[in-house]
């Protein structure tokens, strides 16, 4: 079986070899057997702190590798392909964490949503930081997000601007602002801040 | 304690924290790969994977072992841990056969668990150099003729007149004398290659030596095509971990997997996959591949230490050899 394909003037032909352990739809498969190896554990990571629930960061995190294979060979280095996971992961739990089955899992259990916590040890479980953690994740979804790309993946301005499409410039006015929440949150508390 | 320490305070924490079960990740990644129409180890890279067949000598059994992928699965789907193989004395023994096995464990993720003499080095005349390889995925019957063309013209003759006594022999190369037709459970294929022949009752796993070879002949015209000596190099299947040939620091095994895939994602349906070799200090490394116009491709690269990184120093083109895949 042939196929011809034409692109950019040049005839491709899926000839002979495709059918070997060589060629190019083998190479998606093997870089993309890369990324998930890679990768998979971050993005994973990054899914649990955004949703805080395992279940859905589990399903969510597939989702960003599907994308991931289905445009794969489309990817042409413009950025990092960890940046481009990421830019997938994100949207797909804003999308998550905007339907219903958020709400729907929300309501039904809330063992999941502890679940991500039990994945973490009890070193984070400590009085301060269980509570300035708590903050964290009450915060709308736009300041979580910046809060969580810089100090949790430790991610520059510049990269968090090309996963969220926006400019570093509005990198850091989300930042500051969501700092600032943080600290109107625990002033709320009645947590004193220096 | 400002806000901004203790941010990163508990962002430090939370990623020590961090450790997700393995089951659940492996769980994540059958998944992925059953939605993506994939079939379990279906993925091949440098790796091809192999099955193999024991043939008798004399007792007349087969053991057939399964059809094997690149990875080692359970009933469950999930990894299997594999014991640490153990290394067989290849030089000592089977000095012949040396090359061939680093090949086999350079491109494949077989684990090479037992070398022993082949109930075929007793066949041919022009030979008694064949070996037995047990590997964690079954058994292997590699015959090594002195010269090239005389493996090519060997054929096996399978006599299937008798109901439940299946026999072999072969034509197309003297046997030597006494030799009587050997029993097999099944039909028999077999592969030659340059001075080798192998043996095998799976003819998928058959396809999978003729892209093993096929693989090692285009890096092979590539390194020839730029006159690189390829004995200074070390074929490296760097994302496959715990099999480093080479041993790197941690970034410099990252910035290996970056430049990797930059090359990947730079091919175009048709073209060969690329390979990954590194010099023996570790000082250098090449990507090699082979674009579907049989046009080879070379990116060296030098591992700068005070900036911890690599830099791309060369990235020539040149016409090199067609390299027929014997799969066609």
């Amino acid at each position: 079986m042939y196929l011809n394909k034409e692109k950019g003037g040049r005839t491709l032909e899926q000839n002979h070899l495709w059918t070997g352990g060589a060629v190019l739809n083998q190479t998606r498969d093997a870089a993309f057997e890369q990324l998930m190896q890679t990768q998979m554990a971050r993005v994973y990571r990054l899914c649990c702190w955004l949703v805080k629930d395992r279940t859905a960061a589990e399903d969510i995190t597939q989702e960003v590798f599907l994308k991931a294979y289905k445009h794969l060979s489309a990817f042409r280095g413009n950025s990092r392909i960890e940046t481009w996971l990421y830019r997938i992961a994100v949207n797909e739990s804003k999308r998550y964490l905007r339907s219903g089955l958020f709400r729907k899992r929300f309501s039904v259990t809330q063992a999941n949503r502890e679940a991500c916590a039990d994945i973490e040890t009890e070193v984070v479980q400590k009085d301060e930081r269980a509570a300035l953690s708590r903050l964290i994740d009450r915060l709308p979804f736009r300041h979580k997000q910046v809060l969580i790309l810089h100090y949790y993946e430790e991610l520059r301005a510049e990269t968090i601007a090309e996963i969220l499409g926006i400019t570093p410039g509005a990198v850091y006015t989300r930042l500051h602002r969501a700092r600032e929440k943080v600290k109107a949150l625990m002033r709320k508390e009645e947590e004193r801040w220096i | 304690m400002d806000l901004d320490k203790r941010l990163r305070e508990l962002a430090a924490a939370k990623r020590a924290a961090f450790q997700p079960a393995r089951a659940d990740m492996e769980r994540m990644e059958r998944n992925i790969r059953e939605r993506i129409g994939q079939k379990q180890g279906r993925f091949r890279r440098a790796a091809v994977p192999i099955a193999a067949v024991v043939t008798a000598c004399g007792a007349g059994v087969f053991l057939l072992t399964p059809v094997v992928t690149d990875w080692q699965r359970d009933a469950g789907g999930g990894r299997v841990p594999v014991a640490e193989p153990v290394e067989p004395p290849v030089g000592e023994q089977f000095p012949f056969a040396a090359e061939f096995i680093h090949l086999l464990q350079a491109y494949t993720d077989l684990e090479l668990r037992q070398i022993e003499p082949s109930p075929f080095a007793d066949v041919f005349a022009a030979t008694d150099q064949a070996v037995r390889l047990t590997t964690d995925q079954g058994k292997l019957d590699v015959v090594f003729f002195p010269n090239p063309g005389q493996a090519e013209k060997v054929e096996i003759d399978e006599d299937f007149s008798v109901p439940g006594r299946i026999t072999f022999t072969f034509t197309g190369a003297e046997l030597k004398p006494g030799f009587t037709p050997m029993k097999a459970s099944g039909p028999t294929y077999v592969y030659a290659h340059d001075k080798l022949l192998l043996l095998t009752n799976k003819s998928g796993f058959l396809a999978s030596f003729k892209n093993m070879f096929f693989l090692h002949d285009v890096y092979q015209d590539v390194f020839e095509s730029f006159g690189i000596d390829p004995g200074q190099y070390e074929f490296d299947r760097g994302f496959k971990q715990g099999r480093h040939k080479i041993d790197l620091p941690e970034e410099a095994r990252k910035g290996l997997n970056t430049a990797w895939r930059d090359v990947i994602t730079q091919l175009e349906k048709g073209d060969i996959i690329p390979g990954l070799f590194l010099k023996h200090d570790g000082q250098e490394a090449l990507i090699v591949y082979k674009s579907s116009d049989a046009v080879n491709h070379l990116y060296r690269y030098a591992w700068e230490e005070e900036r911890g990184e690599w830099v791309l120093t060369a990235h020539n083109s040149k016409q090199g050899k067609p390299i027929r895949n014997a799969n066609d």
